[in-house]
């Protein structure tokens, strides 16, 4: 959200992408899992060394 | 007309070539959980809460509240993941392969079919923070 004054008249603007992140949560925690089970198997190959 | 909601979940599969052991405790360790997941103060009791940690979002503190809700040595790990409005449960299953390695399972579980429960939260917030923009713009006039 932001603001413009003009005079007495203050113009607020939404920005309707920065809500945008929130909508699927299914798609970002996949996202998250593939990421992080990445690193997991990446520690389990260093505990190995 | 289901009186109970429907839920998705995410589930994810994985052939690892070490021992059901070893992947336990990069599961259960805090300090092997942190090198791959999040800051935590996770003991692997039943009924035992704690946290993991991430940086915080301007729509969430970064702070995922669990409760270990099962246990079963080597072999299963159940906790509930609470971050923001969502309610739902991970649970990490680990089967023993006959090569000496692990078939790992993820499951996410509990989303909610259109996930509104977790914008909610958002939204007051961001009706707040209008609301205050506009006392304070109000105040200036």
């Amino acid at each position: 959200v932001s603001d413009r004054r003009d005079g007495r008249l203050v113009y607020y603007r939404v920005e309707p992408k920065g809500l945008r992140p929130l909508i699927d949560w299914i798609a970002h925690y996949q996202a998250f899992w593939f990421e992080r089970l990445d690193r997991l198997q990446a520690l389990l190959k260093e505990m190995d060394e | 007309m289901n009186a109970k909601a429907e839920t998705r979940s995410i589930s994810l599969e994985y052939d690892l070539p070490h021992p059901p052991a070893k992947v336990w405790r990069a599961l259960t360790e805090p300090e092997m959980l942190a090198a791959w997941l999040m800051n935590n103060d996770m003991r692997p009791l039943v009924g035992q809460s704690f946290t993991f940690k991430d940086k915080p979002m301007p729509w969430w503190d970064g702070i995922v509240h669990c409760e270990v809700l099962k246990i079963d040595l080597h072999k299963r790990l159940r906790y509930s993941w609470r971050a923001g409005a969502l309610d739902t449960v991970v649970t990490w299953t680990l089967t023993p392969t006959p090569s000496g390695g692990t078939r790992l399972v993820l499951e996410h579980s509990g989303f909610l079919p259109d996930n509104t429960s977790a914008f909610e939260g958002a939204s007051k917030g961001w009706r707040r923070m209008v609301g205050e923009r506009l006392i304070e713009v109000l105040a200036g006039l």
